[in-house]
């Protein structure tokens, strides 16, 4: 499905086009925008619809996930894109503010990463419900969803679908970069630290600069769900879930999980973590493991092996390391266990991630969550979730410890 | 077995095989030996045994465990020489804990006099690494100051001083080799030549007959990095040696032997000319192996690098590297180095987090 990289003048004559659209984007209700959103988020939830059922033949190629994973990956994804969660977002973002008027970026430029295959489903979403027509950079080795989303727009509602356009090119093409980039008011930009990098010094200095960096993700299971083991291995399988979801490739995947000592021993927690991947294999199997990566997973493996215990299965890994120093995975499910004495030590030992830490999954409830947050250091802000929901935010969440509508609209301050 | 029977059956299988003939029965044999006997004696290797259980016999061990943990089956009092891997943050570099230099010496110069200097008893050299006074704990500089020693003449040359190229020497030593009608071994590191050819700012040599290249190590960050194809273009450009006689030597702090391309025999002794590979000395297995069964892949497939390498007696004979290579005729063809263990989301590096942490 990818496509022939655009001329400059063809891709100048698509943001000409978007900007024209523009105007009629920022008079449409937004519960027209709304509608148009949720019955493309039905669809591509739906396996049985057209283009549910499209995505799902041809995504397991060009992601090298497993039909499983992906059918789970779009049908998690659709299911937070409910009415009430789509049209909160646009509420949000335009919501009066006393003395401010709202003015509307003109143009938002996303450039997407290719880790997580459904994260267009906000990059391109969220511009069009605070009406701001959108193009996306999709990444030049899949841009799959993008463009089925582009078309299911276009079909559920042709003007709102007017104001999303697709384009890929590779990386580092100066000339369409800098088409892509002059006209645009705000750039998204997912990626690792090199791209963010990149394309920060390409961009115009009057547009608003979004970077969404790469990253991982953490856990932290306190004493009070190690009471018995009824509970240890039914939070042991949530995390599991977190270490499953996407292979272990998103920017909040799970791969260090740190354990408070409780009832339960912590090495005994591991194996129930070990085994809640096993399971998942048979569910939501890993998809191929390519050479690289697997040369990344045996050396990671054979450390795990020599500095604490190592639970291997078929496709998956888990390793209980003590105290140790906290060591990110290869991904492709390989997990480490740790033990961590208190919420202090927790702050301590992520700290050194800084803004890479983008999730944190706490076996605890809501009031503890909270405690959680305040406890955490500088400039540690993830964003903290049960176990199980790592990998599946709610729609409209932060990105980045920011409104996830950053920079899509700006305020006119009335004296 | 003990390890004095080891040793000698180690000893007298290097010295057999130095001329290049091969018995990969009794290397294999005395490879199992010797796994057996580090899977008792070596403690990081015995637990990574014990954690693959039956179902994998005698697996290697991977070279980022030699950032973690002492592999050795002597204690620290008895370490002859510690070879450290390079490293730039304050994360823990990797130790190679020798317990004698015999071993080291006999692999490296039987390897060396095979594939990189079949032809003449000694040379003049131009070693593109600092001397081993002022890096110590570098292998590299090890084995380039033995060379200097086994095959150099009287006026080898070092390239790098205080921690600096130094350009002049270099370019005496080409000038006066060429005026005398020598040849030339030039020896040292990808980034190490890429910054001398830089610092020539394109002046070239027309090095005389039997001048050669060898390069190690790839270019860590530490110059702009060119394809192996671009490398031995612009060395034989600048230097006006012929392709086959530039090579690549395979090795690391964490074996003791070392592996060459095979061009630069074949050209130079009339050997049968295969493709362009790694070959290993008689005493090394290499083999591509697969990362999630451990088993070799079949020829031409692509895995990740094994190597058992009998002169690591002491430390691990069996390193599983992170190299990805596929099985060639009587080599392997390396395809470049894995990424790190970085997480496939995430741009910090391992090394970044770890230097953090300590």
């Amino acid at each position: 499905m990818t496509r022939a990289v655009p001329g400059r003048d063809e891709l100048e004559g698509k943001i000409g086009e978007l900007l024209d659209h523009g105007s009629a984007l920022r008079s449409m209700s937004i519960e027209r925008i709304a509608a148009a959103v949720t019955e493309v988020a039905r669809a591509f939830g739906d396996a049985g619809s057209s283009v549910g059922a499209e995505a799902r033949s041809i995504l397991p190629t060009t992601t090298g996930l497993s039909g499983p994973m992906v059918d789970w990956a779009l049908s998690t994804a659709a299911a937070s894109m409910t009415p009430e969660a789509v049209e909160a977002v646009a509420e949000l973002a335009t919501r009066a503010r006393p003395g401010l008027v709202a003015a509307h970026a003109r143009l938002a430029t996303v450039v997407l990463a290719g880790n997580v295959f459904t994260a267009p489903l906000t990059s391109m979403i969220v511009p069009l419900l605070v009406r701001v027509p959108v193009i996306a950079k999709a990444s030049s080795a899949d841009d799959t969803l993008p463009l089925l989303l582009r078309d299911a727009l276009r079909k559920a509602d042709p003007d709102v679908g007017a104001c999303v356009e697709v384009t890929t090119f590779p990386g580092g093409t100066l000339d369409l970069e800098r088409a892509l980039f002059a006209r645009a008011d705000v750039v998204g930009v997912h990626g690792n630290d090199d791209t963010i990098r990149d394309v920060r010094a390409r961009i115009p200095s009057t547009a608003l600069f979004v970077p969404h960096g790469h990253g991982l993700g953490a856990a932290f299971v306190p004493s009070s769900a190690l009471v018995e083991p009824k509970m240890a291995a039914d939070v042991a399988e949530q995390v599991a879930l977190d270490v499953a979801a996407y292979d272990q490739r998103g920017c909040m995947s799970l791969h260090m999980i740190l354990v408070e000592p409780g009832s339960v021993q912590i090495p005994a927690f591991a194996q129930m973590v070990a085994r809640s991947l096993g399971a998942l294999g048979s569910t939501l199997p890993r998809g191929p493991l390519p050479a690289a990566e697997g040369a990344a997973q045996l050396q990671w493996r054979g450390v795990a092996a020599v500095r604490g215990e190592l639970f291997e299965g078929d496709g998956f890994a888990t390793s209980y390391e003590g105290d140790t120093a906290l060591r990110p995975s290869p991904g492709w499910r390989n997990v480490s266990v740790y033990r961590c004495s208190n919420v202090h030590e927790l702050g301590k030992r992520l700290e050194p991630f800084g803004v890479h830490l983008k999730a944190l999954a706490v076996a605890a409830d809501a009031a503890r969550h909270q405690a959680i947050a305040a406890a955490l250091p500088p400039p540690l802000a993830p964003r903290i979730c049960e176990p199980g929901q790592m990998q599946r935010p709610p729609f409209g969440s932060t990105a980045d410890g920011a409104d996830c509508w950053t920079g899509l609209l700006r305020w006119i301050q009335i004296d | 077995m003990t390890r004095r029977a080891l040793r000698e059956r180690c000893v007298e299988l290097i010295d057999r095989l130095a001329d290049g003939t091969r018995n990969d029965a009794a290397r294999d044999l005395l490879i199992s030996d010797v796994l057996a006997w580090q899977a008792r004696s070596v403690p990081p290797y015995a637990k990574l045994v014990a954690a693959h259980g039956s179902a994998i016999d005698l697996p290697a061990l991977p070279t980022e465990v030699f950032r973690f943990a002492r592999v050795a089956a002597h204690p620290p009092e008895l370490d002859a020489r510690v070879f450290r891997t390079s490293g730039t943050t304050a994360a823990p570099r990797g130790a190679h804990h020798l317990r004698e230099l015999d071993l080291y010496d006999r692999a490296a110069h039987a390897a060396a006099r095979h594939a990189l200097f079949p032809d003449l008893p000694r040379m003049r050299l131009v070693l593109v690494a600092p001397p081993v006074h002022e890096a110590p704990e570098s292998s590299l500089s090890y084995m380039l100051d033995r060379f200097a020693d086994w095959f150099g003449s009287t006026r080898s040359t070092w390239a790098v001083r205080d921690d600096r190229l130094d350009l002049s020497p270099v370019i005496g030593a080409l000038e006066e080799a060429t005026a005398a009608g020598e040849p030339v071994a030039l020896l040292g590191t990808s980034f190490g030549f890429v910054h001398l050819i830089d610092g020539l700012a394109g002046r070239t040599f027309a090095l005389r007959p039997r001048s050669r290249i060898m390069q190690t190590g790839g270019f860590k960050g530490r110059s702009r990095e060119l394809s192996p194809q671009a490398m031995r273009a612009l060395l034989c450009a600048t230097f006006g040696v012929p392709e086959e006689l530039v090579i690549a030597e395979y090795g690391m702090t964490e074996m003791s032997s070392q592996l060459y391309e095979n061009t630069l025999r074949d050209a130079l002794m009339g050997d049968d000319a295969g493709p362009r590979r790694i070959c290993p000395p008689g005493w090394v297995r290499a083999v591509p192996v697969d990362p999630e069964t451990l088993v070799h892949v079949p020829a031409g497939e692509v895995g990740v690098l094994r190597v058992d390498d009998l002169a690591n007696l002491d430390t691990a004979c069996a390193i599983q590297t992170a190299d990805l290579a596929r099985a060639v005729s009587d080599g392997v063809e390396l395809l470049g180095r894995a990424p790190g263990a970085t997480p496939r989301g995430c741009s910090l590096t391992m090394d970044a987090v770890l230097g953090a942490q300590s």
